[in-house]
C-alpha cells in the first residue's frame, strides 16, 4: 500500500524526517519503503510567477506573457487559455529537457521572442491532464524546483509492504494509530458533519441479507441530488499522492475513505437499482456478469452477490457490475458499506482470479463496526464536495456480530518470553494508544478489550508481540552468555552424509544438485521402471513429477556439459528419491540416493602421461574403496541384464541390493538421450550404506615377519573369468595368503586370439613365524596344478 | 708368480685400469664386480691366504687389506662422481606446469550449509532430517496456519493431493522433532523445499532451508537476539551488525524479519543491498503457543523459539552469484570454483 506524509499528518503529528519515518515504521513491523519522486527531471523546472499578460498581435489563441522567475523577468509566449496574472506556474527555462525528451530553446514565435514554456500537468509528467496549464499554489516562492514544490505540497509518499495479519494499517489512519503509540502524540479521527434531510433512507431502500455467514453486516447510506464531475483540486491531489488515478468526485471519495479508514465503500447509481432493494445472496452456478472492468464473468456458487430486486449489481466485496455504475448522469447515490466474511470473500478472489482493493481488504479482515463511521464519513464529503441530500439515517442490518476478545496480559509472562522488565504504566499506556479498552488493571495484570480493527489481537502472546514491537526490538538487550543442551549424541545419519559428500570430493568427483521434479519420462526411468509421483499442480509438464531415481538428472547435466564442449565430468549427487506407495501416509517411499556419472577422460590433461578414459572400473573401484574404508563388509557383485545399459552390474553386501553400476547402452544414449558419448553411472542408497557402515576403527598391530611375494603368469581362455581363477588361487594358497593382485592382462601378438594372458602377485605372510621359501614352494605347485587342471590354464 | 707378487701386480694394473677408465655406470660397475664381486680379484687374493709363504703372510695380509681399501674408497668415489655427473647433466625446465592431484568439489549450497551448520553444532544445535513428502498437517495445521488463512498465498504449494504436499518449508521437521523428543531440544533441520513459483534468474521451485528450534523453560526473545547475533557475526564477519524487524509468520508470535549490515558494502549501501545497507537474512521468533500445545507441549511451562534462513540466497550473496538456476543446472566451470 501506498501512503503520503502530509496525508498522515492529518492523523497525527510526525516527529521525523521523511527517511526517520521510513525506519521507524519497519522497525513497527510495517516494511516502508520511500518512493522517489515519480516523475524525473522536476528539479530542472522551476515557479515563476506570471507579472503581465498580453495578447499577440499576431495569434489570437497565444498570449505574451512577463513571467518572474525568482531572479528576473523573462517574456514566456504561452497558448493555454486559463493563464492569467498573480499565478505561480511551472517554467522550462532554455536548456532545460522535458519528461517526453523535448528540449527547450530560445525561439521566436510569430515574431516575437519567447525565452522558456509554461506548463501544463501532461507537459511535466505529472498527470495525464492538458486542460491548460499548471496553476501551483498561490503560496508558491517564485525560483524554487519544481521538485521542491511538489515535495512540500504534496509530501513523501511511501509503499508499505503489509504482513497479513494486519488489516488495519491498510489506511492512513491505521498506520497513524501505530505512529501514535510509538511518539505517544494524538490521534485525530476526523469529525463528520452531516446534514440529514428529512426523507428517510428506509423509504427508498431495504436490505436483505440471504447469506449471513458471507455477509454479517450490511449498512448504506443514500445521497440525493449529487452532481457528478471532476473531483476540486484538494481530492485529485490527495489520490494522486497514493498513485490512484482521479476518476470523477464520488468515486473518488470512495477511494479516499478507503485510503483514509482502510473500509472497501461501493458507491451505485441508485436509480439503476430496481426495486428499491438490495439482497445479497450466493450467486448461482455458471450465472454471468459484467464488471466493473468490462469483463463478462462466469459464477461459481463459492461467489456472494449484492443483487437488486432483479438482478446482480456487484460482486460482493470484489467488484461492482457495469449496470449500476456512477456515470455522468448520476444523481442519487447509494453508499454500500459492509463487512463480509475474510474466507468467502478469498475464496471468491480465487475462484475469479481477480484481486481488487477491496478484496485485499476483506480477506484479511475488515473493521465491522467502523464501516458505520466510513459510510457517515463519505456521506458528509459527497455533500461537500458534489452536493446532494443525506436521507435520514442509516439502514444497519448487522445480522451476526462479530465478538472481540477480552484478553488478560500477565506482565510477569510478557517479562519471560520477552526476557527484559517491561514498566506496567508503559505497557498499559501503550495499549491505549493502539485502541485498547482497558477493562481491568492490578498490579499483575491487565485486562483489555480488542479493537474491532485488529482481528490479529485474540490471546496473551499477541499483545506481548505488541509490547515488543512498540518497544522496539531493537532496545531489547541481549544477553552476553547461553545456556547449552549438552547432547550426548549427535545425529550419525548427517556426520555419514557429510562424510560421504567430503569422501566423494575426495576422489575427485564434482558435487552437483539437480531438480527434484522432472517430467514424466525422466521419472519413469527404464532401469527401474519405479511408479512416480505426480503432482496436482505442477508448474509445467518438464516439472510434474517427482524423479525416482539421480540418474536422469545426471545425465541431464551431462548432456548440458556436452553442449557446452564440456567432455571429461565425474559428478556425484546425494539426494532424496520419492517413490509411490500407497500404503504410505504421505504416498511416498522416501530414500536418500547418491549416484556418480563418469564420462570422457578420468584425468586432466598433462604433459607427463596419458589421459585415460573412465570405464566401469573406476566405478567398481571407487565402490570398493568406500566398502574398504566404511568397513561394510564384503561386496558381491552380479551381471544382470537391462535393455538400456551396455554393461549392468549388481552390487549387494549382506545380502542387500547396494547399488547398480553399469555402462549406458549407446543406443540408449543416441535414440532417447541425444548423446554420442559413453557414459558410466553408478546409483545406490544412502540409507543402507548407512546402515552397513561402520564406524569403528580397528588397528591391527603390523606383521613382524617378512612377506614373500611370488608371480603367477598363465594363459587362459578369455571367457574364464578373473573371479574364478581368484577362487581357485586362495583355496589352494591357504591361510598364509595376505594379499592377491591382479596386475597384468595380455591379449595379443604371441597369444591364441581366444585366449589372454594374466599375472597375478601373490603375497605369503604368517604372522608367527618367517614362512620357508620351500614350504612357499609346494604351495605354488599346488596352485599351478589346480589352475591347469581345473581351469586350463597354461603357464608361461 | 706367486700370490703376492700377483697381488702386487693387481694393485698396478688396477691403478692403470683406473686411469683409463671411461666414466660410465656400465664401466664403474664392471670395475666393481671385477674387484669386488663375489668372485673378485680381492675376494680371490683372500681366498689364497694359505698359499702364501709364511714368513711374508703378515705382509701380505697388510698388503691386500691396503689395496682392498684403495679398490672401495676409489669405487666409491668413481659412484660419487657418476651421480654428481648425472645431476649436473640432467636438463629440467621449471616452467613446465606441474602435475595436479585431481581432487572433486562440493555443491556451493553443501559449502553454505555446512559452514551454517557447524556454527550451530558449536552453539549446541543437533541436525534433525525429514521427509519432502509432507502432509498438510505437518507442514501447516500444526503449525497453525489456519484453513484459507492468507499466508497460505505467501507459500504457494505444490500438491500431490488432498493434504499431501511438498514441503514449502523445513517447520515440519519441527513438528515431528517436538512430537517426538521431550524439551528441552535444540536443533536445527537443513533440507530442499518447493514452492510453486515459476523458475527465473531470482527465484526457483526447489531451494534449500536451515530452520532452528530451542525449546526450554525460559528461553527468551533476548536470547534469540543473541543466538541469531552470534551466528551473523561468526557467519559474515564479526562487524557484521544484526537488526530486528517485526514481521509475521503464522508459527511464531513475535515474529522478526533479520537484516544483517550488507557485507559487500559494509552498511554504505550498494546494488546488492538495493542501497539501503541492509541484507535481509531470516526469519524468526518465538515459537506459537498454539505450535507448542498441538504438539503437546506446555506452552505454559516452556518456551522456545525458532529460526528459519535460506542457503540459496545466502550462496547467492556471499559469492555474487546473479542467477539461482546456476545451482540446478550446473556447468562443471561453475561447480569446480567452490573448493
Amino acid at each position: 500500500m501506498i501512503i503520503n506524509r502530509n496525508w498522515l499528518e492529518k492523523y497525527i503529528d510526525i516527529p521525523f524526517s521523511d527517511t526517520d519515518l521510513e525506519e521507524h515504521l519497519t522497525y513497527l513491523g510495517l516494511e516502508t519503503v520511500m518512493l522517489k519522486n515519480p516523475v524525473a527531471g522536476l528539479d530542472k523546472l522551476i515557479v515563476g510567477e506570471i507579472k503581465q499578460v498580453e495578447k499577440h498581435p499576431e495569434a489570437d489563441k497565444l498570449t505574451i506573457c512577463q513571467v518572474f522567475d525568482g531572479t528576473e523577468i523573462k517574456q514566456i509566449i504561452c497558448g493555454a487559455d486559463n493563464v492569467a496574472v498573480g499565478q505561480k506556474v511551472p517554467v522550462a527555462l532554455p536548456g532545460c529537457e522535458l519528461p517526453g525528451g523535448f528540449k527547450i530553446k530560445r525561439s521566436k514565435i510569430r515574431g516575437v521572442e519567447s525565452l522558456g514554456m509554461i506548463c501544463a500537468e501532461d507537459e511535466i509528467g505529472l498527470s495525464d491532464n492538458h486542460e491548460g496549464i499548471m496553476v501551483l499554489q498561490e503560496n508558491t516562492q517564485p525560483g524554487i524546483t519544481m521538485e521542491n514544490y511538489i515535495n512540500s505540497t504534496i509530501g513523501a509518499s511511501f509503499e508499505v509492504d503489509l504482513t497479513p495479519n494486519r488489516p488495519d494499517c491498510n489506511s492512513h489512519i491505521g498506520i497513524a494509530r501505530d505512529v501514535s503509540a510509538l511518539t505517544d502524540g494524538e490521534l485525530r479521527i476526523p469529525e463528520i458533519l452531516l446534514k440529514e434531510s428529512e426523507e428517510r433512507t428506509e423509504d427508498h431502500i431495504s436490505v436483505d441479507i440471504l447469506d449471513e455467514i458471507g455477509c454479517p453486516r450490511y449498512a448504506a447510506r443514500l445521497v440525493k441530488g449529487v452532481k457528478v464531475g471532476p473531483s476540486p483540486k484538494w481530492l485529485a491531489d490527495t489520490i494522486s499522492s497514493v498513485g490512484l488515478r482521479p476518476i470523477n468526485n464520488i468515486v473518488d471519495l470512495s477511494n479516499f475513505v478507503l485510503m483514509e479508514t482502510g473500509q472497501p465503500l461501493h458507491t451505485f447509481d441508485y436509480n439503476k437499482v430496481a426495486g428499491k432493494k438490495i439482497i445479497v445472496r450466493k450467486a448461482k452456478a455458471n450465472e454471468k456478469v459484467t464488471t466493473l472492468d468490462s469483463e463478462v464473468r462466469t459464477l461459481t456458487e463459492d461467489i456472494l452477490l449484492i443483487c437488486d430486486a432483479e438482478k446482480p449489481v456487484a460482486i460482493a466485496g470484489i467488484m461492482g457490475l457495469e449496470n449500476s455504475e456512477i456515470s455522468k448522469e448520476t444523481s442519487d447515490v447509494l453508499i454500500e458499506g459492509a463487512y463480509f466474511d475474510p474466507a468467502t470473500i478469498r475464496k471468491g478472489s480465487k475462484t475469479l482470479a481477480l484481486q481488487t482493493d477491496a478484496s485485499y481488504r476483506f480477506e484479511r479482515g475488515a473493521d465491522p463496526v467502523n464501516v458505520l463511521f466510513a459510510i457517515d464519513r463519505i456521506a458528509s464529503l459527497i455533500q461537500q464536495v458534489a452536493g446532494g441530500i443525506i436521507c435520514k439515517n442509516r439502514i444497519d442490518r448487522y445480522v451476526r456480530e462479530i465478538e472481540f476478545p477480552e484478553v488478560t496480559v500477565r506482565f510477569k509472562r510478557i517479562n519471560k518470553i520477552i526476557g527484559y522488565d517491561f514498566d506496567k504504566k508503559w505497557v498499559v499506556n501503550k495499549f491505549q494508544r493502539l485502541g485498547c479498552e482497558i477493562l481491568e488493571k492490578t498490579d499483575e495484570e491487565v485486562t483489555v478489550k480488542t479493537p474491532s480493527w485488529r482481528p490479529d489481537l485474540e490471546r496473551e502472546i499477541d499483545y506481548i508481540e505488541e509490547v515488543v514491537r512498540i518497544f522496539g526490538m531493537e532496545k531489547i538487550p541481549e544477553p552476553k552468555s547461553l545456556s547449552i543442551i549438552l547432547n550426548d549424541e549427535p545425529n550419525k545419519k548427517h556426520m555419514f552424509i557429510e562424510k560421504m559428500r567430503t569422501d566423494l570430493c575426495g576422489f575427485g568427483l564434482n558435487e552437483n544438485y539437480n531438480n527434484t521434479l522432472v517430467s514424466q519420462d525422466m521419472a519413469k526411468f527404464e532401469l527401474y521402471d519405479r511408479p512416480a509421483i505426480e503432482l496436482a499442480n505442477p508448474l509445467s509438464r518438464e516439472l510434474a513429477f517427482l524423479r525416482t531415481s539421480l540418474i536422469p538428472g545426471l545425465l541431464n547435466t551431462a548432456k548440458l556439459n556436452f553442449n557446452r564442449g564440456n567432455f571429461d565430468l565425474k559428478l556425484f549427487e546425494i539426494g532424496n528419491i520419492q517413490v509411490r506407495e500407497e500404503k504410505s501416509q504421505t504416498k511416498a517411499r522416501e530414500t536418500m540416493n547418491f549416484a556418480v556419472l563418469m564420462t570422457g577422460n578420468t584425468e586432466i590433461i598433462n604433459w607427463s602421461y596419458r589421459q585415460r578414459e573412465a570405464n566401469l572400473y573406476y566405478l567398481k573401484g571407487l565402490l570398493e574403496q568406500i566398502a574398504e574404508d566404511y568397513r561394510i563388509g564384503e561386496l558381491s557383485f552380479e551381471k544382470i541384464e537391462n535393455e538400456i545399459f551396455s554393461k549392468l552390474v549388481r552390487v549387494t553386501a549382506k545380502g542387500q541390493d547396494l547399488c547398480l553400476l553399469g555402462e549406458l547402452h549407446p543406443l540408449y544414449l543416441n535414440k532417447k538421450q541425444g548423446i554420442d558419448k559413453n557414459i558410466w553411472i553408478l546409483e545406490g542408497n544412502v540409507d543402507l550404506l548407512f546402515e552397513l557402515f561402520d564406524p569403528e576403527i580397528r588397528y591391527n598391530s603390523l606383521p613382524k615377519y617378512p612377506a614373500t611375494q611370488r608371480d603367477v603368469s598363465i594363459v587362459v581362455d578369455r571367457s574364464l573369468q578373473i573371479g574364478d581363477i581368484e577362487k581357485v588361487i586362495r583355496e589352494k594358497a591357504g591361510k598364509n595368503l595376505a594379499d592377491f593382485i591382479f596386475y597384468d592382462e595380455y591379449k595379443g601378438e604371441n597369444i591364441e586370439k581366444s585366449k589372454r594372458s594374466l599375472t597375478f602377485n601373490l603375497v605369503f605372510q604368517n604372522n608367527e613365524r618367517t614362512l620357508l621359501d620351500s614350504e612357499i614352494d609346494k604351495v605354488m605347485i599346488k596352485i599351478h596344478t589346480a589352475l591347469h587342471k581345473e581351469l586350463n590354464a597354461e603357464l608361461r | 708368480m706367486d700370490l703376492y707378487q700377483e697381488a702386487k701386480q693387481n694393485r698396478i694394473d688396477f691403478q692403470s685400469e683406473i686411469d683409463a677408465l671411461e666414466l660410465t655406470e656400465q664401466s664403474v660397475e664392471n670395475l666393481r664386480i671385477k674387484y669386488l664381486g663375489k668372485k673378485g680379484i680381492i675376494r680371490y687374493l683372500f681366498q689364497g691366504f694359505s698359499s702364501v709363504k709364511p714368513e711374508e703372510k703378515k705382509e701380505y695380509g697388510q698388503f691386500v687389506n691396503v689395496f682392498k681399501n684403495e679398490v672401495e674408497g676409489k669405487i666409491e668415489e668413481l659412484q660419487e662422481s657418476l651421480i654428481k655427473q648425472k645431476t649436473v647433466a640432467e636438463v629440467f625446465d621449471h616452467t613446465m606446469p606441474g602435475i595436479r592431484p585431481q581432487r572433486g568439489s562440493l555443491h556451493p549450497i553443501s559449502l553454505t550449509m555446512r559452514e551454517i551448520v557447524k556454527i550451530f553444532q558449536e552453539m549446541g544445535f543437533d541436525i534433525e532430517f525429514g521427509p519432502e513428502v509432507e502432509t498438510d498437517y505437518y507442514n501447516f495445521a500444526a503449525l497453525n496456519f489456519p484453513d484459507n488463512h492468507p499466508a497460505r498465498d505467501m507459500q504457494d504449494t505444490f500438491f500431490v493431493e488432498k493434504d499431501i504436499l511438498l514441503r514449502t518449508h523445513t517447520s515440519p521437521i519441527q513438528v515431528r522433532a517436538m512430537q517426538k523428543y521431550q524439551p528441552p531440544m535444540r536443533l536445527i533441520t537443513p533440507g530442499r523445499v518447493f514452492r510453486n513459483e515459476a523458475v527465473s534468474a531470482r527465484s526457483h521451485c526447489i531451494f534449500h532451508q536451515i530452520e532452528g528450534l530451542y525449546i526450554d523453560e525460559n528461553v527468551t526473545f533476548a536470547d534469540l537476539k543473541t543466538t541469531i547475533d552470534i551466528f551473523a557475526k561468526r557467519y559474515f564477519g564479526k562487524n557484521v551488525k544484526t537488526r530486528f524487524r517485526p514481521s509475521f509468520f503464522p508459527f511464531v508470535e513475535p515474529g522478526a524479519e533479520v537484516d544483517v549490515t550488507c557485507f559487500i558494502c559494509g552498511g554504505e549501501g550498494c546494488r546488492v543491498c538495493k542501497k539501503t545497507g541492509w541484507l535481509e537474512i531470516m526469519g524468526c521468533g518465538m515459537v506459537d503457543p498454539n505450535v507448542l500445545e498441538e504438539s503437546g507441549i506446555d506452552s505454559e511451562k516452556y518456551s522456545g523459539y525458532a529460526f528459519g534462513m535460506g542457503p540459496d540466497r545466502i550462496t547467492m550473496l556471499k559469492y555474487g552469484i546473479d542467477d539461482i538456476r546456476l545451482f540446478f543446472d550446473s556447468d562443471i566451470k561453475f561447480l569446480k570454483q567452490f573448493k
